[in-house]
């Protein structure tokens, strides 16, 4: 099915093998994290024409909102639009065989090494190291939602923050994590009913100026942001006019509002690594 | 140990997490509640995720094995394996209603629960892991660095080993 989008510039389709051949060598090259499996991936992909950068970026939005690991679900798309269920065995066997294994053994050789002393004071440093990990990755994925939130005025701020509080404080008490995240879901639906956009919040107040002075953003030329909000406000104008009747005009609007997305932290080699890629 | 529960839990935890660490809460939830795997084994997990090559989110392969050798890691392999399959589903019918205002609101919402849950994983976690004040400040030396995208996630934990091999060693 056509999805919207027409202007396909695929200029040959590779075979399963060069698909496991490609996704073998990104899986196993990047030690590291997802951040360099997805640069070697979009190279590929887009360098050897089987993908456009467009419809790239799509695949890449459609990978975030839907369960699962993001580079795997890239995988599964990618793959099935070039060869079906092969191109999807082929992609996965060959990210998987690689990483999957050396991942294991390499929990296997700490397990059998875990008792040495020099081992254990090692493990002393990199287990407060990994606590900071997990805060970074909350905070990175939580800076494009809390930015754009920032872009939408202080009461859809105020929205973003509450809930992003109250989904903190809910799994502290012990709620089901599955119960929060319907909550938070179903909450931002009914706050941003009541809260309206208004002007965009100064720059400093946002979370990008809280504490790294120095992240990737904020080396960016000032005029990225500002076409970010413009673009931003113009997907929300469209749709405060659309209201309910979401029927009119939508691929237009869907596009927009991935590319939006993608702007927003998605995009391949902008923002440093994709939020989603790890 | 039930293997069926054991599966159907790291399938609930991806099925319901869209990549990176964010199944982990559901994993500490899950997995502590029945008493089948300590702090230390996430923590031990994060750590080799992050550092082998491919995709964060194999971490659960490597907390798979802490729990339950071979077989734990490749039934958390299998369950990591489906959840991506839906995303051929989602592409066939997201576009009809990925212009409504509520779903993407909701969405957001979602991605904002997320980054709670996150945080209060990581803040539990640290009560086993962060011991004193060279913890402190290795944890906070390692959440600038890594925010700051400039160092390497391996070189950030390398430092790490060797800051825990100097002082503790």
């Amino acid at each position: 099915m056509d999805r919207g989008t027409g202007e396909e510039i695929i200029s040959r389709r590779p075979t399963p093998w060069e698909i496991f051949t490609a996704w073998f060598l990104a899986g196993a090259q990047s030690f590291g994290g997802g951040a360099s499996t997805f640069f070697l991936l979009h190279q590929v992909c887009v360098e050897r024409g089987w993908l456009s950068e467009e419809e790239f970026v799509r695949t890449w939005a459609l990978a975030q909102i839907s369960p699962g690991i993001n580079l795997l679900k890239l995988t599964v798309l990618v793959g099935s639009r070039m060869c079906g269920w092969k191109g999807i065995a082929a992609g996965m066997l060959g990210m998987l065989l690689p990483s999957a294994g050396i991942t294991v053994l390499m929990t296997a050789g700490f397990v059998s090494a875990a008792d040495h002393p020099l081992v254990k004071a090692a493990m002393r440093g990199i287990l407060p190291a990994t606590i900071g990990l997990s805060l970074a990755m909350g905070f990175q994925m939580g800076q494009p939602l809390l930015s754009r939130a920032r872009r939408e005025g202080a009461a859809r701020l105020s929205a973003s923050l509450g809930i992003l509080g109250a989904a903190a404080l809910l799994m502290a008490l012990g709620v089901s994590p599955v119960v929060v995240m319907l909550l938070s879901g179903g909450a931002a639906v009914g706050l941003h009913a009541v809260a309206p956009i208004q002007k965009p919040l100064p720059w400093p107040l946002s979370i990008e100026g809280v504490g790294a002075p120095s992240m990737e953003r904020s080396t960016d030329p000032a005029g990225t942001e500002t076409d970010e909000d413009a673009q931003v406000a113009a997907g929300d104008a469209a749709r405060l006019e659309r209201g309910d009747s979401a029927s009119m005009g939508e691929g237009q609007t869907a596009r927009r509002d991935a590319a939006a997305r993608a702007a927003e932290g998605h995009e391949p080699g902008k923002a440093g690594p994709p939020e989603g890629a790890r | 140990m039930n293997l069926l529960l054991f599966f159907w839990i790291f399938l609930k935890a991806s099925l319901l997490s869209t990549g990176g660490m964010g199944n982990l809460p559901f994993l500490t939830k899950d997995l502590g509640d029945l008493g089948w795997a300590e702090e230390a084994d996430f923590l031990t997990a994060i750590a080799v995720g992050s550092v082998s090559p491919g995709p964060t989110g194999l971490w659960s392969i490597s907390l798979g094995y802490l729990v339950y050798g071979w077989l734990g890691a490749g039934l958390a392999l299998a369950a990591l394996l489906l959840p991506p399959l839906l995303a051929l589903v989602v592409d066939a019918f997201y576009s009809r209603i990925e212009g409504r205002p509520a779903v993407e609101d909701f969405t957001r919402g979602l991605g904002l629960g997320v980054v709670g849950l996150t945080f209060t994983v990581a803040i539990g976690l640290a009560q086993s892991a962060v011991t004193d004040w060279v913890g402190i400040a290795i944890a906070l030396g390692a959440l600038l660095l890594v925010w700051s995208k400039r160092v390497p996630v391996i070189v950030v934990l390398v430092l790490a080993a060797l800051v825990g091999v100097l002082v503790y060693g």
